[in-house]
């Protein structure tokens, strides 16, 4: 094609393309001309008020075009940039070249295409357009970061780091780097949604994190064509592997150092401008148990609080449909004089204990979502509300009885005791089929409810790792770290069910040293020196 | 081929499906609509036929800080009716036939056997009504009451909300072998050995213008078989209980120099060994230990002088041995075994036991010897040695 052809054909081009975006910008060089070139922006961006869009001339007479978004760079910054090459630098009339004398900007791209220069443009770069250049440079002085890092709010931690991701892609990215400085650290980027265009990356640790799930990831991710992404949820649902199940096949977190601990078994982190969840993969349904505070506590406490995360994981999904059953199917469970107190208080009560149980979760529900949806300074009204009507009020009118109240609350607190959000949320939707299958067919039916449970987790898999290894699959090895949290100093291997290219943790050496003396004993330290001037001083005054 | 794929998870998962009701016992029942028997009491007619009375909780009456007012009336916590029938079953269904509720025996803890009944015709039939259905819980203890069994029921104890949970209190801390259905089923299963059940009585409070009736326990009902045929009481209670290798507290009163002493036997330890004899009779050696404690001296004496602390020794070692050979005396004289010494001797050897003593053990038993070895040692005579109020000699 002839250098004529081509700008007329491009012209033609440029009038045709509908802003339906990078796709068809991909193809669409930027011109040489640089009215072209505005003509062009100033009408794809027609109505676009937050558009910077000012030609000025570099020293002289080399005209170029400056392109920005308001409010996503950093003002200052720009014209200072803006006042080195107008008023400083002169006769640079060559991208190359402005680039490396001109601009005192760390972070500086070129782009030869539509779709490149405006992405950058559109994510906060600072763009500059000039005349007889068929490239553009973008100036990486982005804007204001937003949100400062602050404490997470779903994860909280009584010791440990109090850092929680943001919702600006790349202070995520640098939370994790400045945990795990390797280069191996490998965050690799891609970009989602037709309109959005949200960046995001990959991360995950190159020669530990099986290859193969690295390319799963990126494969599935790869084949999402959609409009919009604006939140980690959204991506899940198009990479899960069971689409259909009530349980979370990934794990979400806002935690830097969850995300490091889980990058550091081998598994790989989704990080998505424009959210602070995080996505972890694969994720087995032990992780859903599990806290970052559990390994930052003493071993034993790790232990015991998993413990109780399992009794009350057991409580909230059973307990409620138990009640019901052996209330209704097997009274002579009960012991006689608990079986008393239960009769005496269900006595006036109007409904079958099913009904009941199912009223009180439901309004129990209600209040919670209204707790998370109301204002915070109503929050604590409709919680006083909730308490004083649900509690008292329905008990001491005789509508609901005690015992079912106190089922109800237990059951909401062990909810609570379950560290990640989505794996509470399957545990809340399953207690009603167990409770409604418990008021059919009793214990009996619950256990059928909980083998049919337990089939489909068996049969589950996140990232084809099976959802309940180390249980499922058994791996003994590391099963340990389920059934206990065992001492760091114990932990040689990472996860065995994670496939790992490289699976030492850490040298054995020093957890012989500790196994055999209970510990490193400083019997080397002499602590009765006779020549301690302050030990002398005080011998004499005795 | 799909089709025919899809036929069939379809026709799997209705079978599956089917698994679920086809058990066919759906027997959903709100506690609401329960009357839980705590306690029966099984008497006989003078016509022969039975008695049945249950004590039936009032659940609204049961407290519970919100639970009162209303629905079922008074201030009892619990109604007690009966009826008469040719079998129990009938009587329970007759009562049945009357209340508002199914009256649900898995909770019942206590069956009080009038002594009548367990003098005349046997206990032995009442084991039909409870054990053919899994609802009657076969744990529950077995009691013998002095006269009728609804008078034991009707009593009124003020320190339980129903006579039936003072009498399991009381049995259970009665030794610690319980005496429950089961296990006196288990005694009259087998030929040779008895059964052994609590004896109870009701007794009015003494001293309060508001009398209530008690429950007492009397000791143990002596059984033939299934048929009573006399009572272990005071003495002979706790000698059984020596006998059956474990003895809990008792007081006891021996006369001793000017008036008595009051002993408390603290703990003590029997071994039973059964030495079968070339003749083919049998011998018990019993060893008795035991551990008393002063608790009250009105003789006189010094307990810290070594004389007359072997002496009362001596009194309280006799006096326990006395009891024990009027116990056993009396298990001889009706031929009974209801301290299942033919399975210690089985034990000890299968082969003699079938040979010689198996076919008329309760002969054996009636006339076996006893070697009886009571050692008793005072471990306690209290912080005083002397009455503290008494005038001291200067």
């Amino acid at each position: 094609m002839s250098s004529n052809d081509d700008t007329s054909g491009n012209k033609t081009r440029y009038d045709e393309v509908e802003f339906e975006f990078y796709a068809e910008l991909k193809s669409l060089p930027l011109s040489r001309d640089l009215e072209e070139n505005k003509r062009f922006l100033t009408r794809i961006f027609t109505d676009c008020s937050d558009i910077v869009i000012r030609p000025f001339t570099i020293e002289r007479d080399i005209p170029a075009l400056v392109v920005l978004v308001d409010g996503l760079v950093k003002t200052e910054l720009v014209e200072n940039a803006l006042e080195n090459l107008m008023i400083l630098e002169g006769q640079e009339s060559d991208v190359e070249s402005l680039m490396s004398r001109s601009l005192p900007v760390s972070q500086v791209k070129k782009a030869d295409n539509y779709a490149k220069f405006l992405e950058g443009v559109l994510n906060g770069d600072t763009g500059i357009l000039l005349d007889q250049n068929s490239e553009g440079l973008l100036l990486g002085i982005r804007g204001p970061a937003g949100r400062t890092v602050s404490e997470p709010e779903t994860e909280g931690v009584i010791r440990g780091p109090r850092e929680g991701f943001t919702e600006n892609l790349r202070i995520n990215t640098s939370l994790i780097r400045r945990r795990i400085k390797s280069p191996k650290l490998k965050t690799k980027p891609f970009i989602l949604g037709r309109h959005s265009s949200t960046a995001a990356a990959v991360i995950y640790i190159e020669g530990m994190t099986n290859p193969g799930l690295i390319e799963e990831v990126l494969g599935r991710i790869d084949k999402i064509d959609v409009d919009v992404i604006l939140e980690s949820g959204f991506l899940e649902e198009y990479i899960q592997d069971s689409a259909l199940s009530p349980f979370p096949q990934m794990q979400v977190t806002e935690r830097p150092d969850t995300t490091a601990i889980a990058l550091m078994q081998g598994r790989v982190a989704i990080v998505i401008d424009g959210t602070p969840m995080v996505l972890l993969a694969p994720t087995v349904f032990i992780h859903l148990l599990q806290s970052s505070e559990d390994y930052y506590e003493r071993f034993q406490m790790g232990t015991l609080i998993r413990w109780l995360r399992y009794l009350f994981l057991f409580v909230s999904l059973f307990m409620p449909g138990l009640y019901v059953a052996i209330t209704t199917y097997h009274a002579e469970l009960i012991p006689t004089s608990l079986l008393f107190s239960i009769a005496s208080a269900r006595e006036h009560i109007p409904f079958p204990a099913v009904v009941e149980a199912l009223i009180m979760e439901v309004i129990f529900e209600a209040l919670r979502e209204a707790g998370i949806r109301l204002p915070k300074a109503v929050g604590s009204a409709v919680g006083i509300l909730g308490a004083i009507v649900v509690g008292q009020a329905a008990v001491q009118a005789g509508i609901v009885s005690a015992p079912m109240v106190i089922v109800v609350s237990i059951t909401g607190i062990a909810s609570f005791t379950i560290p990640s959000f989505n794996g509470a949320i399957a545990v809340r939707m399953l207690r009603f089929p167990f409770i409604l299958m418990g008021a059919m067919f009793g214990i009996y039916g619950m256990l059928i409810a909980l083998m049919i449970m337990v089939g489909h987790l068996a049969n589950l898999r996140s990232f084809g790792v099976p959802y309940l290894s180390p249980i499922g699959p058994m791996k003994p090895s590391s099963l340990r770290d389920v059934v206990i949290r065992p001492p760091f100093w114990a932990m040689t291997r990472r996860p065995g069910y994670m496939n790992l290219l490289d699976d030492v943790r850490m040298k054995p050496n020093i957890k012989k040293e500790i196994w055999q003396q209970r510990g490193q004993k400083g019997l080397n330290i002499d602590h009765d020196r006779q020549d301690r001037h302050s030990g002398e001083h005080n011998d004499d005054e005795k | 081929m799909m089709m025919k794929n899809k036929s069939t998870v379809l026709c799997l998962i209705l079978m599956m499906a089917a698994i679920v009701p086809l058990t066919g016992c759906w027997d959903r029942r709100e506690i609401n609509d329960v009357a839980f028997i705590l306690t029966s009491a099984i008497d006989m007619e003078p016509n022969g036929q039975f008695r049945v009375t249950m004590q039936v909780p009032l659940a609204g009456q049961l407290g519970g800080p919100s639970g009162g007012g209303g629905g079922t009336g008074g201030n009892k916590t619990y109604y007690i009716d009966s009826d008469t029938g040719r079998t129990i079953r009938e009587a329970i269904a007759k009562v049945q036939s009357r209340s508002a509720r199914r009256l649900y025996s898995a909770h019942r803890r206590v069956i009080i056997i009038g002594e009548e009944l367990a003098r005349t015709r046997g206990i032995r039939e009442i084991f039909e009504a409870i054990a053919r259905f899994p609802e009657n819980r076969i744990t529950a203890y077995m009691i013998v009451s002095k006269g009728k069994a609804l008078d034991l029921l009707n009593t009124k104890p003020s320190l339980e909300r129903f006579s039936g949970e003072a009498m399991r209190e009381m049995a259970k801390t009665e030794g610690r072998i319980v005496i429950n259905i089961k296990n006196v089923a288990q005694a009259l299963s087998t030929p040779f050995t008895d059964p052994l059940l609590l004896y109870m009585g009701a007794k009015n409070t003494e001293g309060s213008p508001d009398k209530t009736s008690e429950v007492e326990v009397l000791g143990y009902a002596h059984f033939r078989q299934d048929k009573m045929v006399d009572t272990f009481e005071h003495e002979k209670a706790n000698a059984i209980n020596w006998l059956r290798k474990q003895p809990h507290p008792y007081d006891y009163v021996i006369p001793f120099g000017k008036q008595s002493i009051s002993l408390e036997m603290t703990e003590g330890r029997t071994t039973v060994t059964p030495i079968l004899l070339n003749d083919g009779s049998v011998k018990f050696r019993i060893k008795a230990k035991g551990r008393i404690a002063v608790m009250e001296n009105l003789s006189g004496s010094d307990l810290t002088d070594p004389n007359v602390f072997g002496q009362v020794r001596k009194v309280a070692g006799d006096r326990l041995r006395q009891e024990l050979l009027d116990t056993l005396h009396q298990i001889q004289q009706h031929k009974t075994d209801p301290l299942a010494w033919g399975g210690d001797v089985w034990r000890r050897n299968p082969r003699k036991w079938e040979a010689n003593y198996r076919h008329n053990w309760r002969e054996k038993l009636s006339e076996a010897n006893f070697d009886l070895q009571v050692q008793i040692d005072i471990v306690q005579i209290g912080y005083i040695s002397s009455n503290i109020a008494e005038v001291t000699r200067q």
